[in-house]
């Protein structure tokens, strides 16, 4: 296959194509003729690889930082260790993270003394003690039931559904003193000290979420006055 | 009466006046906040927690303002110093606090916790690097949303159909590494002539592989617009 004009784009026109600036004759050539039209491609072909691919392969900054605190699994920690001695992005990242917890502090005075309660409360069993939140499936009948958690003013129940795919987490929070308060409320889904995922409830604040394996996992929710409850250490199996 | 037994308002008053004696370079005592740290994350103390948070959170706040980029990334819109304590908390919750015996360990992590929520706010790092390439193949980022680049890599690994190539293409690709720095860095790394030739041989599989091809075409945009 040649250049239907057997007159090819130079390098230099294939770039101006790359970079937005060909003139409306190259587009229409390029639009016409098969053989440039590649050309143009296989010259975008490894940026572009370059540029979706960029640190693809790193971890999260929150991983990094625990594997610095050694925080993270045995796995975990070989895994990062290796990919530090080839990832130069990380190594710097890690050195600047080393450096700013390094850094001197500027002396200053202290506020005084004044106790803010922070706008997130820990959200505490309502029975006391706590349990595993346990799958059962309604078509088998043997749903364990909801689990009920308080933090002040507003109940959280959490109930777990058993299906094909995983562990259906349904939670709804509720408060007594104001009931539009955690209606569209964001929900983050923690695992292991990470964030693994945010979903929002609806106007009634209930959520639902799949868990695809049996495990634990903390609930932060956040209502749109920034207000927030931790719901801490869910355990969940069948 | 040991530490771990006096009542909660005495351990945080004596944090507070022992971190302001830290902050006028008096000699002051780790061990009340220690013990207020204590009851807050290895305990999960509610109003241990609210005094924590009360004594340090000018102090974090302190500590985002210090980031280098900090003026260039909208602070207004973005209560730092919470997510850090959020942060902090969900970490260092109940047996994970035993691995910080001392007072500056728990405070470098919390610090570390400021770091990592500051900069994942920061784009300025990437964007300097994103520029260039950007510039070439005139995507922006939030085209990256619609690409998984486990799909990517998984159209890369069968292109290349090859173990050798798929670690030199990492090496070149993913983590930028020139010939030079694959010698010295990698275990068992090529020469500069064999990095070479299979730096061609992977160009040339993955510009004419057909499936590649077509993925990148559907979600780049179009090179005749």
């Amino acid at each position: 296959m040649d250049c239907i004009t057997n007159n090819p784009l130079s390098d230099e026109q294939i770039h101006d194509v790359i970079m937005g600036n060909a003139s409306p004759e190259i587009i229409e050539h390029i639009k016409q003729c098969e053989f440039c039209a590649e050309r143009v491609h296989e010259a975008r072909v490894m940026p572009a690889l370059a540029r979706l691919l960029y640190r693809a392969k790193c971890p999260s900054s929150d991983e990094l930082r625990n594997y610095h605190f050694d925080l993270v699994d045995p796995e975990t920690n070989e895994v990062v260790n290796k990919h530090l001695k080839l990832c130069r992005f990380c190594r710097q990242d890690l050195q600047e993270m080393i450096e700013f917890i390094e850094a001197e502090e500027p002396r200053v005075e202290l506020p005084t003394f004044d106790i803010t309660a922070p706008n997130f409360m820990f959200a505490k069993p309502a029975s006391g003690e706590r349990v595993a939140l346990r799958g059962g499936s309604s078509v088998r009948g043997v749903d364990s039931g909801p689990l009920m958690f308080e933090a002040q003013t507003a109940t959280i129940f959490l109930d777990l559904e058993t299906t094909a795919k995983g562990y259906i987490l349904r939670g709804q929070v509720m408060d007594q003193d104001d009931m539009e308060l955690w209606s569209e409320a964001t929900v983050e889904i923690w695992q292991d000290g990470y964030q693994i995922d945010t979903i929002q409830a609806d106007d009634m604040g209930s959520f639902d979420y799949l868990l695809e394996e049996a495990g634990m996992i903390d609930i932060h929710v956040i209502a749109t006055d920034k207000t927030s409850i931790i719901i801490s250490d869910i355990e969940y199996k069948d | 009466m040991t530490i771990q037994s006096l009542p909660l308002q005495d351990v945080a008053d004596k944090c507070y006046e022992n971190t302001k004696s830290y902050y006028e370079k008096k000699i002051s005592d780790p061990k009340w906040c220690f013990e207020l740290f204590r009851r807050a994350l290895r305990l999960g103390e509610q109003d241990a927690f609210t005094h924590t948070y009360s004594i340090f959170k000018p102090q974090v706040e302190r500590w985002a303002r210090t980031y280098a980029n900090y003026k260039t990334i909208n602070p207004e819109t973005e209560d730092f110093a919470h997510d850090a304590l959020i942060k902090f908390w969900l970490n260092l919750k109940g047996e994970k606090f035993d691995k910080f015996p001392r007072l500056n360990a728990l405070l470098a992590y919390l610090k570390a916790c400021v770091f990592t929520v500051v900069r994942d706010h920061d784009d300025e790092p990437d964007l300097i690097i994103i520029d260039d390439l950007e510039r070439i193949i005139g995507i922006n980022p939030s085209l990256d949303k619609n690409i998984n680049t486990d799909d990517l890599l998984d159209f890369v690994e069968k292109a290349l159909n090859d173990g050798d190539l798929m670690t030199q293409f990492e090496l070149w690709i993913i983590y930028d590494m020139k010939p030079s720095a694959i010698i010295d860095e990698v275990d068992g790394g090529d020469d500069a002539q064999e990095i070479s030739r299979m730096r061609q041989k992977i160009k040339r599989h993955l510009q004419k592989d057909k499936n590649l091809r077509v993925f990148l075409d559907d979600r780049l945009p179009p090179i005749t617009t």
